[in-house]
């Protein structure tokens, strides 16, 4: 009977085991190879054991491109944090059905395609877009600013597509509140800012880096957005990933990036980890 | 002796919008007491705690705390503390940390806040638990930390929200004892709010029965329970037999009335009646006796059903296939289900209300 039942689970996590091990463990272990092998100049590969991909990533020029990516990256999740966490504040004291609607406007605009709704943003940004055009009707500017092609464009984006990651945790974290616990600091003689700092920012520190988390790593290598947006000028780490493959053709030296990345992801989880966070509010890492 | 007065609300009312909540509601608070707020939910005795520990602002009315007009101070800067339903406590501190926070805040000078947090956690037996989070400990526990975070600031008044509403029924009772105590250790006044009758009757020196933001009645347990003055609150406090009735005769203080199509009973009393009164009388069925031979007086019933609750057992005695009659005996062993009954009662115990 207990065997029957062991085959029988494995049967029904048969289709989830064959997904995982094709479609995410089997290129993993492919990209983790390639890292380690020589490239042609035709784009080929050769295999040939090397640690010369690995040793270029630290190159200056490599290196320059990592800083700038983890400074964007940082700036990106530092503006979420400061649009989400007064947000999750203010709406902590409404009603459900308020909290409610606006989380649903809120992951409203996901259902389109992320990549369409970032084309959106030339329509505003531009040099003779929508804000361009209004500030200088409404004569507040005389020549348009340039918005975007730079790095205010890419943080907009970033931060625009990205901040939904950085609300919804840091909301959930502020809303489990309970109001008898302010209640409890305030009969305690705590004043307004003794409460924000030793009872609702202790609570919801985990929130805050929860969304951090969600919002720094897909930041990294959001390479659409700094293409579109960036017009190609500046570039992240996922565009040298991407470029790797694609342009230049040396998967090799793409992979070890690849890898570098990855395990750059996994210490920042071990880090989140350590502060007490649960894997379960990162959801599917 | 001369009890005084340590919370005072006079004419206090509160309003939620448009809904009142509280009405116009005076309360003296002697020093010392075990008070219980006592209502159904939503009767305002939680609104009632708040005001006085200032949470709540009163729309009209006055606070008092030791003489002083608190009406205007703010809540942290009162000399009250409270212990919450849920007990409130802050997760991400230890035992000791939630014990010392009020302190803390007080900026009291960090040996007295150890010695003070040391002495309550001696009180409450949390010994041994100050290093641990509020989620490894258990329900009483959680609770005891609550208490001992309230009483370590040497509050003038004590307010606890339905403490222990959830709570085991066995915690609850042990509970019940401590807190009786705990008060009477520390000579405190504690303000409890509750919905439980059991817990108020006996827990309390006096009971406030609040309904639809108002008291109902202010006494004793032995006097709310005894001699009701209302019929809510006889429903309301342990178990009754609510019964219409007319006065047919008054001579001297003896009320003769009639209840349950035309029977008669002769009740004495000290309150004014006229003659062809509308009455209402309760009787407690622990007052009620069922007897298997006919006595003189008596009211024939037939016994439609019986629960059994260890201690004693609550007979439901049909009158007249139009009236049920409670009755709790404490011996089953004569009775059995479609027996007839002949019923007699405690008179001394029995309340006439007027309509």
């Amino acid at each position: 009977m207990k065997e029957n039942n062991k085959a029988f689970k494995l049967l029904f996590l048969l289709p989830v085991i064959v997904y995982t091990l094709l479609l995410i463990l089997l290129p993993l272990v492919y990209v983790l190879f390639l890292s380690f092998c020589k490239s042609d100049s035709y784009g080929g590969i050769v295999y040939e054991f090397t640690l010369s991909n690995y040793l270029n990533i630290f190159d200056s020029t490599y290196l320059n491109i990592f800083f700038k990516s983890v400074s964007i990256a940082l700036i990106t999740t530092f503006i979420c944090i400061l649009i989400s966490y007064p947000f999750a504040i203010i709406l902590r004291k409404r009603n459900i059905h308020i909290k409610n609607l606006i989380t649903k406007l809120i992951m409203l605009p996901f259902l389109t395609n992320s990549l369409i709704r970032t084309y959106g943003w030339i329509i505003l940004l531009r040099k003779s877009g929508i804000i361009n055009s209004g500030l200088i009707g409404m004569g507040i500017i005389k020549t348009p600013m340039s918005l975007m092609y730079n790095r205010f464009g890419i943080i907009v984006g970033m931060v625009y597509t990205l901040l939904p990651f950085m609300l919804l945790p840091i909301c959930s974290s502020v809303f489990e509140i309970d109001n008898n616990i302010i209640d409890a600091a305030k009969d305690l003689g705590a004043s307004k800012l003794q409460i924000f700092f030793k009872i609702i920012l202790p609570q919801t520190i985990s929130g805050v880096f929860n969304g951090s988390l969600m919002v720094f790593i897909p930041a990294i290598g959001f390479f659409f957005i700094t293409d579109i947006l960036g017009g190609g000028k500046i570039m992240i780490i996922g565009n040298l990933i991407k470029n790797q493959f694609l342009t230049a053709r040396n998967w090799p030296f793409g992979s070890a990036i690849a890898i570098f990345l990855i395990i750059i992801t996994f210490l920042l989880v071990k880090l989140y980890r350590k502060l007490g966070g649960k894997l379960d509010d990162l959801g599917g890492f | 002796m001369e009890k005084n007065v340590i919370v005072k609300l006079s004419n206090v009312t509160k309003k939620f919008d448009d809904t009142t909540v509280i009405k116009d509601f005076s309360l003296d608070i002697y020093e010392g007491e075990f008070i219980t707020l006592l209502g159904a939910s939503g009767c305002g005795k939680t609104t009632v705690l708040k005001i006085i520990s200032g949470l709540e602002d009163a729309t009209t009315g006055k606070v008092f705390i030791a003489n002083k007009d608190v009406t205007n101070v703010d809540a942290t800067k009162r000399e009250v503390n409270t212990i919450f339903q849920n007990f409130a406590l802050f997760p991400k501190m230890t035992v000791f940390e939630n014990i010392s926070f009020g302190l803390q805040m007080k900026k009291v000078p960090k040996p007295e806040i150890e010695q003070r947090v040391k002495k309550v956690i001696d009180l409450v037996k949390l010994k041994g638990f100050e290093n641990r989070y509020p989620h490894e400990l258990s329900g009483g526990q959680q609770q005891r930390v609550a208490i001992a975070r309230g009483v370590v600031m040497n509050p003038k008044v004590l307010l606890l929200d339905e403490s222990l509403c959830s709570l085991d029924l066995k915690l609850k009772k042990n509970m019940q004892v401590e807190l009786k105590r705990i008060q009477k250790e520390l000579g405190i006044t504690f303000i409890y709010v509750t919905h439980a009758q059991d817990e108020a009757l006996s827990m309390s020196d006096r009971i406030a029965i609040m309904n639809q933001g108002v008291i109902e009645q202010l006494g004793t347990p032995q006097e709310v329970y005894s001699h009701p003055k209302s019929v809510f609150v006889a429903d309301f406090i342990g178990e009754a037999n609510i019964l219409d009735a007319e006065v047919v005769n008054i001579k001297d203080n003896i009320l003769t009335l009639s209840f349950m199509n035309n029977k008669e009973i002769s009740i004495k009393t000290n309150k004014s009646f006229n003659k062809n009164d509308l009455v209402k009388i309760i009787i407690r069925p622990e007052d009620v006796f069922p007897q298997i031979k006919e006595v003189k007086n008596s009211i024939h019933g037939k016994i439609i059903d019986s629960t059994y609750s260890g201690y004693n057992t609550k007979l439901y005695i049909n009158i007249d296939d139009q009236y049920t009659l409670k009755s709790t005996i404490s011996d089953i062993n004569d009775f059995k289900d479609g027996q007839d009954v002949y019923i007699t009662f405690d008179k001394e115990d029995i309340e006439v209300l007027k309509k």
